[in-house]
């Protein structure tokens, strides 16, 4: 077809439209959702039965000293105001003071964060790495015993409580056979032999070029993530055999299996391609769900991680440090959230021309 | 004429919760090279499961119980996988009903015809891409160089049926299977693909198998009718003769139940009472008998057999067709017409 020089340049300024315009809208989108976000953790904050004076001053202290706190704190404004402070402290990065480290709670966020990050990574690898080809093999070979072997082992992924499977892990590969470390993310004798530069255990002691440190790490990440990636294995292989199966009966997968295409045509370059598409959506939402963090596995194994965090401060009474990592969780879900859905968008064509 | 394809006693069950339903029992069926068979019948007459059982593509609880089916010399039946694979989509194209979703909504139109052309031909990605543009201006797509770049989803149903029909000729089969191509499109858009399957068939030389329920289509397109019902063949002949002498009351009851417009207006339609027999228990004689105004006793009680029925190109399945049977106008006898 021949295109004249304006209507090219008139279809390269709509599309530059169209990109601005679809970005506001994911824009607008993302604020709308934090904001709705920053609400309900504000006033769960107001909803609990817990005195944020009482947890500072302690059950002892003067009613004037109370009182004062209770002042400071600004709990003495209506809520509309105290909200507003609170979003105005949100928007400066002040997530406020956790009452049992001391410490701001952003700071102590972005320290316990790594390391459920380095854990979530490593469980979403080995969950799609693992997950994906095992729910295509099982959708394929339905009701055959490949088939009913990827069930079973999903199945008690989907059943048994982690904890328990932590717990046995530790006792069989730790403790019996000494295979991998124990609790914790290294042995106490390397614990000050490498520097915390990015707050990821495996680079930290890479970074520090003493193997031994590296490996002692490996050693300890490994039943952990393989626990976790186990997990979401679980989950990721059951979705994959669901998708794959509604696509593996579709139309157009006989109408590839009339064109006389090879069985690995039909599953992979047909039937895989599409069902790729609500696959992102299970994938990013199961990292999201790794990385709030494992609270029961970084409980079992020691492991610093935001997960351990939240749930120590939940038990301390300390609101500003639950609110706070809730607030980041939240976050983090939203954020996957638009990324697998612009991800969607390109990979799905009926959609792409919205995306570009 | 030697056939191109001889199916003999083909038999087909799905085995479903609800017990072994039989959706074809003992179909024969000739095609020669060149000539459009039309096989017509109601839903679940087992007309689309002949043609799949054709192409060992049934469905995962059908089994084929019996029969062969030999084309071009080969049992397709005994085929292994990799010979079945090369030839379908090779000697023997399909097309479906629904064009809507018998596209791959991911990939290019064009490339669904260039991995066709590219698995059984032994030429480069160059020459294949060529070939698809070749094949879309053949089925008359406007604009076909650009779009083959286009997505199913940017077409209109009459456009990806021209799709699939490009993607279904791209290696000039010796065969083409039509399933109900028309029965998904707008009524104006029917007579387009028609002519076209019609206009291709002649120019290519190929033979095609058209399923259909509608008899119009038939009439139009067809050489020779081949009438199924409860999984079996009820009535076979040339086009012109069955139209002009159907000797099946249920061919009759067909024809009775579509408008004519040479007659509109007079008369009313006459829809089949009842309704097709359940294939997982079916009736001992013959399918139709219970919904037949003219059964007698032994049609509920013995299956008939194909009776010659006119000529030696007419098959009836009827009691009526007997020796034995009563002469009764106008099912059995010439002064019908």
């Amino acid at each position: 077809m021949t295109t004249n020089p304006g209507t090219r340049s008139t279809r390269a300024a709509g599309r530059a439209l169209r990109l601005g315009g679809s970005l506001a809208s994911v824009a607008l989108t993302i604020a709308i959702t934090l904001l709705g976000l920053v609400a309900l953790t504000f006033f769960i904050g107001r909803i609990v039965p817990i005195d944020p004076v009482l947890t500072i001053v302690g059950e002892k202290a003067p009613p004037e000293v109370y009182d004062r706190v209770y002042r400071e704190l600004g709990l003495d404004q209506p809520l509309i105001t105290q909200f507003l402070y609170y979003l105005r402290d949100i928007a400066r990065g002040d997530l406020g003071q956790s009452y049992t480290t001391d410490r701001a709670v952003l700071s102590d966020i972005l320290r316990f964060f790594p390391a459920t990050f380095e854990l979530a990574v490593l469980g979403i690898i080995i969950g799609v790495a693992l997950g994906v080809p095992a729910g295509v093999i099982a959708a394929v070979k339905r009701d055959t015993w490949v088939d009913h072997i990827v069930r079973i082992v999903a199945l008690i992924g989907y059943s048994v409580p982690i904890f328990w499977l932590a717990l046995m892990g530790l006792l069989v590969f730790y403790a019996k056979l000494q295979w991998v470390g124990g609790p914790g993310q290294l042995d106490i004798g390397y614990a000050y032999s490498y520097t915390r530069v990015t707050g990821f255990i495996l680079v930290d002691t890479a970074l520090s070029g003493d193997w031994a440190v590296f490996a002692n790490a490996v050693s300890h990440i490994a039943l952990p993530a393989l626990l976790i990636g186990y997990y979401s294995m679980a989950y990721i292989s059951r979705m994959t055999r669901s998708v794959m199966l509604e696509q593996l009966s579709s139309e157009y997968v006989l109408a590839a299996r009339i064109k006389g295409a090879s069985e690995y045509t039909v599953v992979v370059r047909h039937a895989l391609r599409n069902a790729a598409i609500p696959l992102v959506t299970i994938v990013a939402l199961s990292f999201g769900g790794l990385l709030e963090g494992s609270v029961l596995i970084e409980t079992v194994f020691s492991w610093p991680g935001l997960g351990n965090y939240i749930a120590q401060s939940l038990l301390g009474g300390d609101m500003n440090a639950v609110l706070g990592g809730t607030l980041v969780v939240g976050t983090i879900f939203v954020l996957l959230n638009v990324g697998s859905d612009l991800l969607y968008r390109l990979l799905d064509p009926r959609t792409k021309a919205a995306a570009q | 004429m030697t056939e191109l394809l001889n199916v003999t006693g083909l038999t087909t069950s799905f085995h479903t919760s609800r017990g072994r339903v039989q959706a074809v029992r003992g179909v024969d069926l000739t095609v020669k090279p060149g000539e459009i068979l039309g096989i017509v019948g109601e839903s679940g007459s087992g007309k689309s499961v002949t043609c799949m059982s054709i192409l060992r593509l049934l469905k995962r609880q059908g089994r084929i119980e019996g029969g062969s089916a030999v084309f071009d010399g080969r049992d397709l039946m005994e085929l292994d996988e990799d010979a079945l694979t090369d030839l379908r989509g090779n000697e023997i194209g399909v097309i479906f009903q629904d064009p809507m979703s018998s596209l791959n909504p991911t990939l290019t139109v064009g490339e669904q015809v260039i991995e066709t052309v590219l698995r059984h031909r032994n030429i480069g990605r160059r020459a294949a891409r060529a070939r698809a543009v070749e094949l879309f201006e053949m089925v008359r797509i406007p604009s076909a160089a650009t779009r083959v770049d286009a997505y199913p989803h940017e077409f209109s149903g009459g456009m990806r049926q021209r799709v699939m029909i490009a993607i279904a000729l791209a290696c000039e089969p010796k065969l083409l299977i039509a399933d109900e191509p028309t029965t998904a499109l707008d009524v104006t858009i029917q007579r387009q693909i028609l002519s076209l399957i019609k206009e291709l068939q002649g120019r290519l030389g190929m033979a095609v198998i058209l399923i259909t329920h509608d008899l119009g289509v038939i009439a139009e397109t067809a050489d020779r009718v081949m009438v199924m019902y409860g999984g079996m063949v009820m009535e076979e002949a040339p086009v012109a003769e069955i139209f002009a002498l159907p000797r099946h009351p249920y061919t009759r009851g067909l024809m009775a139940s579509i408008p004519d417009p040479r007659t509109a207006g007079e008369g009313r339609l006459s829809p089949i009472p009842g309704t097709p027999p359940d294939m997982s228990d079916p009736p001992k004689g013959c399918p139709f008998a219970p919904r037949c105004p003219v059964a007698m006793r032994v049609c509920a009680e013995e299956m008939p057999r194909l009776y010659e029925a006119g000529g030696p190109a007419n098959r009836s399945r009827c009691w009526l067709m007997d020796e034995a049977a009563p002469a009764r106008a106008p099912y059995n006898t010439e002064d019908a017409a």
